[in-house]
């Protein structure tokens, strides 16, 4: 029992408390809030408040408060919304960065789900929602050690830098877990079934209000959904690939095969299905700043 | 159950606002810290692994489903004085989204009464037709657009810029709506086995 005891110890340290650049944890923090910013400012939130009182008549009130909403009042939500957009910039920034996320974290949390409340309280892939845990996460550590005016020489390696990176790098991961592993909860192995990804492909490609009108994007679909081994390929990318997504955070083979692999089934399923996947630049995440920039100065 | 939710989703930022302070000045793990990631591990394989999301811990269910035979899907169309019909451009909804409002129709729209329908309809029909308005004046409003311009963050789905190959020059005068059905082989193979069926129509008075 001890041994198992010590062994789980020994390996909940290496994964969250092994020295780790300040230099990566601040990159999280910018590519989080300018990922955030970018979202924000491609959409209008704040006039979804004042929709009609027949979009809130089915909307569950404990719905509402669970996120600090108040139907009706426009002006209001406009005046948190530019408090977020000042915050995020300041968070990307490095101006007062911890707190410039926690504020930004918390408005988000009362803001994005503007988006959908009056038909889901659950706005995931909206482009908010780890955002909202890594803003928090980044917020609560010492993110704001290196990439801020005024910095100093960048802090030595410490395992303080190690625990919110490796948490912030798990929430993005578990969108792709879960993505994998609701498909088998909700329809089991025969989700993976060939003839079901061959419908989804055509389901996408045929109802012609979901699709851009460029003709590439009526094309891959119907051409994967012809071949019964590609959809057998799309099925294991679909489950397979997305389950072993955990692994990236704790393993750097992981994140050299997986991550890459994960931009190749983005651009196949926004050709193919046309869905845009908002998150993929937070994938820059996995990326070792660190050692990015000091190839790059040894080559410079 | 929204308020159980805030709960554990604040016990998140309480025990994060803890570990936060705990270890202002230490190397190393800290019993807060501990906490912390402990709570936000179970919390979110809780959510994911159960199916019940507490956002922004959520379930990411894409795509997590088979295609039912037949496929049914709304489709809103805007008709003029002569009651020509016209295809709406999904950015003349804004700051509605497309697929949020279709969502929201199928869920909610028909457990309106007629009264609450017809006020829906007359709000889409005066967002819709200031759109036309503008655009066809030459003076498009993409709310979503507005600040990024081509850099914008796209929506979740494409759809189709109709109006970018031409803004209906008549004044829309009503809406109205359409359950398109059909089964994804039958049409595969013929583009028109759709079957069409007119659910709701308004005219503005």
């Amino acid at each position: 029992m001890i041994i198992v005891r010590k062994s789980i110890a020994r390996l909940w340290t290496r994964a969250f408390f092994t020295p780790e650049p300040a230099l990566n944890l601040a990159c999280a923090r910018v590519i989080f809030a300018a990922h955030a910013l970018w979202v924000l400012l491609s959409r209008d939130l704040p006039a979804l408040s004042s929709l009609p009182p027949e979009f809130w008549l089915h909307v569950d009130r404990s719905e509402l408060w669970r996120y600090f909403i108040v139907p009706g009042h426009p002006e209001l939500e406009y005046g948190l919304q530019t408090l977020a957009i000042v915050a995020l910039l300041c968070a990307t920034l490095g101006v007062f960065p911890r707190i410039a996320c926690f504020i930004s974290a918390l408005l988000l949390y009362h803001l994005a789900p503007l988006e959908t409340i009056y038909w889901s309280p659950n706005p995931y892939q909206r482009g908010f929602t780890v955002s909202v845990l890594a803003l928090f996460t980044l917020a609560f550590s010492r993110s704001g050690d290196a990439l801020r005016p005024g910095s100093g020489p960048s802090p030595p390696p410490s395992s303080v830098y190690c625990w919110p990176l490796r948490l912030v790098q798990l929430h993005l991961a578990e969108v792709y877990f879960f993505s994998g592993y609701a498909k088998l909860y909700r329809v089991g192995i025969h989700w993976m079934d060939p003839t079901n990804l061959r419908a989804w492909f055509l389901e996408f490609n045929l109802e012609d209000q979901v699709h851009r009108l460029s003709p590439i994007f009526t094309t891959v679909g119907p051409w994967i959904a012809d071949h019964w081994l590609l959809c057998l390929m799309a099925a294991l990318f679909g489950v397979a690939a997305n389950l072993l997504f955990l692994t990236v955070p704790f393993s750097r083979y992981a994140r050299r095969l997986l991550v890459p692999d994960a931009m190749f089934f983005h651009l196949m399923v926004l050709l193919s299905l046309n869905i845009f996947w908002i998150n993929t630049p937070q994938l820059l995440v996995y990326v070792n700043w660190r050692w990015l920039v000091d190839r790059l100065r040894v080559k410079a | 159950m929204g308020l159980v939710k805030a709960l554990l989703f604040f016990g998140f930022v309480a025990l994060g606002l803890l570990a936060a302070f705990s270890s202002r000045n230490r190397e190393g793990s800290s019993y807060a810290v501990n906490a912390f990631l402990v709570y936000s591990i179970v919390l979110g394989l809780g959510a994911g692994l159960s199916q019940h999301e507490v956002w922004p811990f959520s379930t990411w269910p894409l795509v997590a489903g088979t295609v039912s035979k037949p496929v049914t899907h709304p489709r809103f169309v805007a008709i003029d004085s002569a009651g020509r019909e016209y295809q709406i451009d999904f950015r003349a909804w804004e700051p509605l989204e497309f697929d949020e409002l279709m969502a929201w129709e199928g869920l909610s729209f028909f457990r309106l009464d007629t009264a609450s329908r017809d006020r829906v309809a007359a709000y889409l029909l005066s967002i819709i037709e200031r759109a036309r308005e503008r655009w066809a004046a030459g003076s498009q409003v993409d709310y979503f657009r507005r600040y990024l311009g081509p850099l914008s963050a796209p929506l979740f789905l494409g759809h189709p810029s109709y109006w970018d190959i031409a803004v209906p020059a008549q004044t829309f005068v009503g809406l109205r709506l359409y359950d398109e059905t059909w089964d994804v082989e039958e049409r595969s193979r013929d583009p028109s086995k759709v079957s069409r069926k007119l659910v709701y129509e308004y005219r503005r008075p």
